[in-house]
């Protein structure tokens, strides 16, 4: 009897059991089975990257300068989509979109709409946390440049595709893009898909990166100083390029103005021009360099020929000025390339005759592409038919417009033995273990000139720098050499403006071996400084050669150079003189001038006229309109004092000295006390 | 109680014990394979937030930038030609 019970109650608890599991599992299935559903197919499926990831830009030194991150891009499937009211209104909480426009997006009838491209981290984490049906995830790469402004020009950008859309990334797209992956969906005869099978995945190729020939440091060095001769001489523009000239290698490019990759969209168009390729101009003077170099090899002149220039040149009838107002008077050819005299370039254009200065003009590499790796060069533009006037101002770099890559090829050529190399800017093609598939060597384009010519053509340069319009170049302890330019602007429509130049310098150091030639051009100088090539482009060459020469561990030494030339110069009389005048004097005796106030004349200066300074110093000028007076001097008392402090004193006060006798002043004429006009003379007798 | 019902009841526990331990341990699987699937996005995602963390030390790493905070913050600037820095002296003579 127990038994039974104990059997009985046994069952009726098994089966209570198994009702209760029932039960549960109807819960299960039935009321929490779409929500466990979801959590299944999370479960078992993974967001595949279709996009493949793009290949990194590195510097030569493998130092990351575009970059590739995966980035969560939003998709909707609208037949999975169960309350598109909702679903927008939380969406477009968190994607800061409008709701109407994401509703519009997830109720069309397709089978995947994009909702939001590459989002940000947190949003996609926002997104996921909502757990909306019908929303999914991609993966898709996004490009970043973590240098932010940095060779801008040269690495160009992408678009939203990923598809390089200028500069190196459009250039090389092909290599950095990589193969997207597949999913591919079976299906049978009539394209239904088959059920239960499941897609197959084809992963994408990875794209492979290159390497550049710059460098990040000599890139930053440039801009840095780029910058820094923006602000302080109030320029419109400017650019530089530096390259190695025994290699072709680009170290270092940069255009101001610049724009940031990152957001590139946000910079107007003309800024993503690289100038330093894509625009050609009047180069000025540092043409001057091709000339010497053409006349030297054919022979037609040496360094010791003498020259005279009487401050102007007549050809065919027109004129055509030296900068400097009175002419540079008797000199021989290595002086008339320090000093950078006009019509001393056009005697020799004239004796190298039309067709062999076309001819090295077209060695060098002007008037055609260079073939530097990078989208929109510009040839440049050559004279068609050269007339004696072409002829002439050609020698002297007006006429033909050049782009400044073609300057730096040339001048590389010109210092390192002859040897016209090919710009490039890409070094190797890696893969993205790392591997080097392929690798650029050094490309000769030509011979231009002798490796003898190139040596005296060094010399040339080094001399222009130590006696010539390059002294603010120059740099204590190492060898530069470098050719000034000033040229004048070009009025759209024809002829020059007034007033507005482009200052250049192109360079190179040491100045026996070469490792770096360097061109700087700023574009339209409005400031205090002036406008010379001398006085706004040398110091910026000067500053960025300084850090380049130590970073590319080029010692300096104590047997280099030293300015040879007088170094204290007596400052002029400038006041009641232009300032082009004023500016042309002080360029002439290597001094340097800054400009306050506004005007046209100079009204005082600092230092006053007789003061004895060094070389490279600045002259501070007042400005002022011509009306004004320039006042009038007491006359002080030098009577006592030895020649030297009579003079210095008589100077100072802006009055000039005529000295009769020796020993210490005696009398003076006019007396102290008296009130003169600026540079009155005053006789003095000294005895002993 | 006849042996046979006893036999069939004993056989029938037996039976649900298995059948109930088979269950478990499918459950154990699937909450493994869970975990797995937790710990394998956890990693996407710390790899993902490697990346990105990669991609901000290469930006604060820019030239500009440490020249700037070189310059502005730490206060240093450029070594001149000829510099004289002052090293304590001891002694005497």
């Amino acid at each position: 009897m127990g038994m039974k019970l104990r059997v009985a109650s046994l069952l009726v608890l098994f089966i209570l059991g198994c009702v209760v599991l029932v039960l549960r599992l109807g819960f299960l299935q039935f009321v929490r089975g779409p929500e466990l559903e979801r959590w299944a197919m999370a479960q078992w499926t993974r967001d595949v990257a279709v996009s493949p990831s793009r290949g990194v830009i590195y510097d030569r030194n493998l130092r990351p300068l575009a970059v590739s991150a995966n980035a969560d891009t939003l998709v909707a499937l609208p037949a999975k989509i169960e309350n598109p009211d909702e679903t927008a209104a939380k969406l477009a909480a968190v994607l800061g979109i409008s709701p109407e426009v994401i509703h519009r997006g997830i109720t069309r009838r397709l089978d995947q709409v994009y909702i939001a491209r590459q989002i940000s981290r947190e949003q996609a984490a926002a997104v996921r946390a909502l757990n909306l049906p019908g929303i999914d995830f991609k993966i898709e790469t996004d490009r970043y440049y973590p240098n932010a402004n940095l060779a801008s020009h040269l690495l160009g950008f992408v678009g939203i595709d990923n598809q390089g859309l200028g500069g190196l990334e459009h250039k090389y797209d092909a290599t950095l893009r990589g193969t997207p992956g597949e999913v591919r969906n079976p299906a049978d005869g009539r394209r239904n898909p088959l059920q239960n099978v499941s897609p197959e995945y084809v992963p994408p190729v990875p794209g492979q990166s290159i390497v550049l020939t710059i460098d990040e440091v000599i890139q930053h060095i440039v801009e840095r100083e780029l910058d820094a001769a923006m602000t302080r001489h109030q320029a419109t523009a400017a650019l530089a390029v530096a390259m190695n000239p025994q290699t072709g290698e680009i170290l270092a490019m940069a255009n101001r103005p610049d724009f940031d990759p990152n957001a590139f969209n946000r910079y107007t168009e003309s800024l993503w021009r690289n100038t330093a390729v894509s625009d050609s101009f009047e180069p000025g003077s540092t043409f001057k360099v091709v000339t010497a170099a053409a006349a030297l090899n054919e022979g037609v002149v040496s360094e010791e020929d003498r020259l005279f220039c009487t401050g102007s040149v007549s050809v065919a009838g027109v004129r055509l000025g030296c900068w400097r107002a009175g002419g540079h008077g008797s000199l021989n050819f290595a002086e008339v390339f320090w000093r950078s005299c006009n019509p001393g370039f056009v005697d020799v254009g004239m004796k190298l005759g039309r067709e062999t200065l076309q001819a090295y003009i077209d060695k060098f590499g002007f008037g055609r592409r260079t073939g530097i790796d990078l989208p929109g060069e510009a040839p440049g533009v050559m004279f068609r038919r050269m007339g004696p006037v072409e002829l002439a101002t050609t020698s002297f770099g007006q006429g033909p417009a050049v782009t400044a890559l073609q300057q730096v090829v040339a001048l590389s050529a010109a210092v390192n033995g002859g040897i016209v190399y090919r710009p490039r800017l890409v070094k190797e093609i890696r893969d993205q273990q790392g591997v080097v598939v392929q690798t650029f060597p050094k490309e000769v384009v030509g011979q231009a000139i002798t490796a003898d010519t190139s040596a005296r053509v060094r010399t040339l340069l080094e001399g222009a720098v130590l006696y010539g319009s390059g002294r603010n170049a120059f740099l204590e302890g190492q060898r530069v050499g470098g050719k000034t330019g000033t040229a004048q602007m070009v009025r759209a429509g024809g002829g020059y403006y007034d007033g507005r130049y482009i200052a250049s310098f192109i360079g190179m150091a040491p100045a026996d071996d070469p490792s770096i030639a360097l061109l700087v051009i700023v574009r339209d100088p409005q400031g205090p400084y002036g406008y010379y090539g001398s006085q706004v482009a040398a110091p910026a060459f000067r500053a960025m050669m300084v850090d380049i020469l130590r970073y590319l561990k080029v010692e300096p030494h104590s047997g280099g150079s030293v300015l040879t030339e007088p170094a204290l110069v007596t400052v002029p009389e400038l006041r009641g003189l232009s300032t082009t005048a004023a500016l042309a004097h002080l360029r002439d005796l290597g001094l340097n001038l800054r400009m306050e106030k506004v005007g046209d004349r100079v009204i005082s200066q600092t230092p006053t006229p007789g003061a004895a300074v060094s070389v490279g110093t600045t002259v501070i000028v007042e400005l002022g309109t011509a009306q004004e007076p320039l006042g009038r001097i007491v006359v002080p008392d030098v009577r006592g004092l030895s020649m030297r402090d009579a003079s210095l004193k008589m100077s100072a006060a802006g009055l000039r000295i005529v000295v009769t006798g020796t020993g210490l002043a005696v009398t003076q004429d006019p007396l102290p006390g008296e009130e003169v006009d600026i540079s009155t003379i005053v006789r003095v007798t000294f005895r002993p | 109680m006849p042996r046979f019902v006893r036999r069939a009841a004993l056989t029938l526990a037996i039976c649900g014990l298995l059948f109930g331990y088979s269950v478990h341990r499918h459950a154990q699987i699937a909450s493994s394979e869970r975990d797995i699937a937790h710990l394998t996005a956890e990693i996407a995602e710390m790899e993902a937030q490697n990346a990105k963390l990669q991609i901000e030390a290469l930006a604060l790493s820019s030239l500009p930038r440490l020249e700037r905070v070189a310059r502005q913050e730490l206060g240093m600037m450029n070594p001149q030609g000829r510099q004289i820095i002052l090293v304590g002296v001891t002694g005497g003579n």
